[in-house]
């Protein structure tokens, strides 16, 4: 296996900060912990409400991140007419899988702090873009704008609207019918989501489609916005691999606007998510916000495979051996760019392609 | 190719049966065989038998492109996938049952034993009751009447069970039925394949 086949994490982490800084994102560092309260008071904004607490020296109860979006957020100096443009590479720590074992959790995010405007989600979308084709060239970026979902909610007066967001986030449509038939809401609610849903096409072909659903004030809002992007799509280039889903539906207390998710060809979980958290960021500064998250434990059918791991020359010595002849022969062999093991005894649960006593 | 995960058991052969008509037979299927994975090449589908509550599991892993499972089990299981259809078979309702003429006492918290601890969780939090549950694997039914439940959550078909051993329902939860659930990442790069499957099942539901 050649050196340049196999995914390399940090050869990966490489190329984005190349990129992000390249359009003016300076890496942030934080220290591991952070106060337990800011959790506490923001649980809705985690994805796990489960974090590791411990007591400092002080008495203080410190929490190992959960998240990074907060620690960024919470230290903000962006103001609305001074943005910052941060990236990261963080881990966080949560508990994962079907064992809900706490994990550390690898992550690279992007951070748009303080004035977001059409150029702001463009860039950022661009760059999500970029992000994901790093990893696999066989992408897509489902791009979405709660305001539509939303907009439609409020129009049919639809207040406790989580059950209703379960089911658009799920394309569950038959469900929802008989949710709304249930509470008595009109059923045309039910069916402008369906079309909404079941919207096939370019970007541009689905936003069509939501022009003609989007009636109220926040939906015609939100329908103008992904028109920016709709525009700028030639200048983006990257075809029908950024698509429109109504179904992508973050939590509507910390996000509004657009939000977006990645997937990549090997992975079967989303690779990259993201949006726009102006609620968030509005309770720690008068700022707005946009970035997202990639999930490096996500990409592990990336990573090299056993076989490359395998060493090739298994060199056996003694006692008696010549031990600069052994270096030398090793030297040789790693000069030939093959992985060599010295050894007194061959190890019992590993194979090698060649094996030479000296 | 398109991977099915499907529910071992009568269900999962009705459903076979559904997407055979659908256009997606499979030459090599034999439901008495062995064999793990059955393939058909010129169909573009592979399907699999699993355990019925792997199958979210399945899809949600990404190991099957699309599956088909029960409501209860989707609720239970709590998977992050895209409920595509209602396949309107395998009906039956998740109910709560008791000894006949058992009465509710408010005072105390009330004892449940089921199988599906999470629907029986929310279902009596959505109405603010304090309930103490026991988690069992099987013959739900034995718990109220050896006095260990006041009552159960489980799943009716017929009710045959019930009434045998002196049981009644005595609310319903919610309407069980068969659903195709879909990975969504898969659902990203195989999208026209599996929104054909979608269409092509629509016109072999039963009617309702």
């Amino acid at each position: 296996m050649k050196k340049t086949d196999f995914f390399d994490e940090e050869r990966l982490f490489f190329d984005l900060k190349n990129l992000y800084e390249g359009f003016g994102y300076k890496q942030f560092k934080m220290s591991k912990f952070e106060e337990y309260g800011v959790y506490l008071e923001n649980k809705k904004f985690l994805r796990s409400p489960y974090v590791i607490t411990f007591t400092d020296l002080n008495g203080k109860l410190m929490a190992l991140k959960p998240d990074v979006t907060l620690s960024i957020v919470k230290n903000t100096k962006a103001t609305n007419l001074q943005s910052e443009k941060l990236y990261y590479k963080e881990s966080v720590y949560r508990p994962q899988g079907a064992t809900k074992e706490f994990k550390e959790i690898s992550q690279v995010g992007l951070e748009l702090i303080g004035d977001v405007d059409g150029y702001g989600i463009l860039e950022v979308l661009s760059l999500a873009g970029k992000s994901l084709g790093a990893i696999d060239k066989n992408f897509v970026l489902d791009v979405s704008h709660l305001g539509v979902v939303l907009g439609l909610m409020e129009e049919y007066g639809i207040v406790n609207g989580d059950e209703v967001l379960a089911y658009v986030s799920s394309k569950n449509v038959h469900d929802l019918k008989t949710y709304c038939q249930q509470k008595g809401i009109d059923p045309a609610f039910a069916d402008k989501v369906s079309l909404l849903l079941s919207a096939k096409g370019s970007f541009c072909e689905v936003l069509a489609i939501a022009k003609q659903v989007a009636t109220n004030e926040v939906s015609k809002q939100a329908v103008d916005e992904l028109q920016i992007v709709c525009d700028s799509f030639g200048t983006m280039g990257y075809g029908d691999k950024v698509r429109l889903d109504f179904s992508i539906i973050n939590d509507t207390d910390y996000y509004n606007g657009i939000v977006f998710v990645g997937y990549v060809s090997k992975s079967p979980s989303l690779v990259l998510s993201g949006g726009r958290y102006d609620k968030l960021a509005g309770k720690f500064a008068d700022v707005k916000a946009l970035g997202f998250a990639i999930y490096l434990n996500e990409l592990a059918m990336y990573k090299q495979t056993q076989y490359g791991d395998e060493t090739d020359v298994l060199v056996l010595y003694s006692q008696n051996s010549d031990y600069a002849k052994v270096l030398e022969y090793a030297q040789q062999q790693t000069d030939l760019g093959k992985k060599v093991l010295v050894a007194k005894t061959a190890p019992a649960d590993k194979k090698f392609a060649q094996v030479v006593e000296l | 190719m398109i991977n099915i995960a499907l529910p071992k058991g009568r269900l999962g052969e009705k459903v076979y049966k559904m997407l055979e008509k659908a256009g997606y037979a499979c030459d090599e299927f034999d439901k008495d065989s062995r064999k793990l994975i059955f393939t058909d090449e010129k169909n573009g589908v592979q399907y699999f038998w699993v355990k019925p509550s792997d199958v979210p599991i399945y899809v949600q892993r990404g190991a099957a492109d699309v599956g088909v499972a029960g409501k209860d089990i989707l609720l239970e299981y709590d998977a992050d996938v895209y409920e595509m259809l209602d396949l309107k078979i395998g009906k039956c309702r998740m109910a709560v049952a008791a000894k006949n003429g058992y009465r509710d006492d408010l005072s105390k918290p009330l004892v449940v034993a089921t199988k599906f601890v999470n629907i029986a969780k929310e279902f009596y939090a959505g109405k603010n009751r304090d309930i103490d549950i026991i988690k069992l694997s099987g013959s739900i039914e034995l718990a109220p009447i050896l006095g260990m439940s006041d009552v159960i959550v489980d799943i009716v078909e017929t009710g045959t069970t019930l009434k045998e051993n002196d049981l009644g329902v005595i609310e319903t939860i919610l309407p069980i039925s068969a659903r195709l659930i879909v990975n969504k990442a898969k659902y990203k790069f195989k999208n026209d394949e599996i929104d054909n499957m979608v269409q092509n099942l629509k016109k072999e539901l039963p009617d309702d």
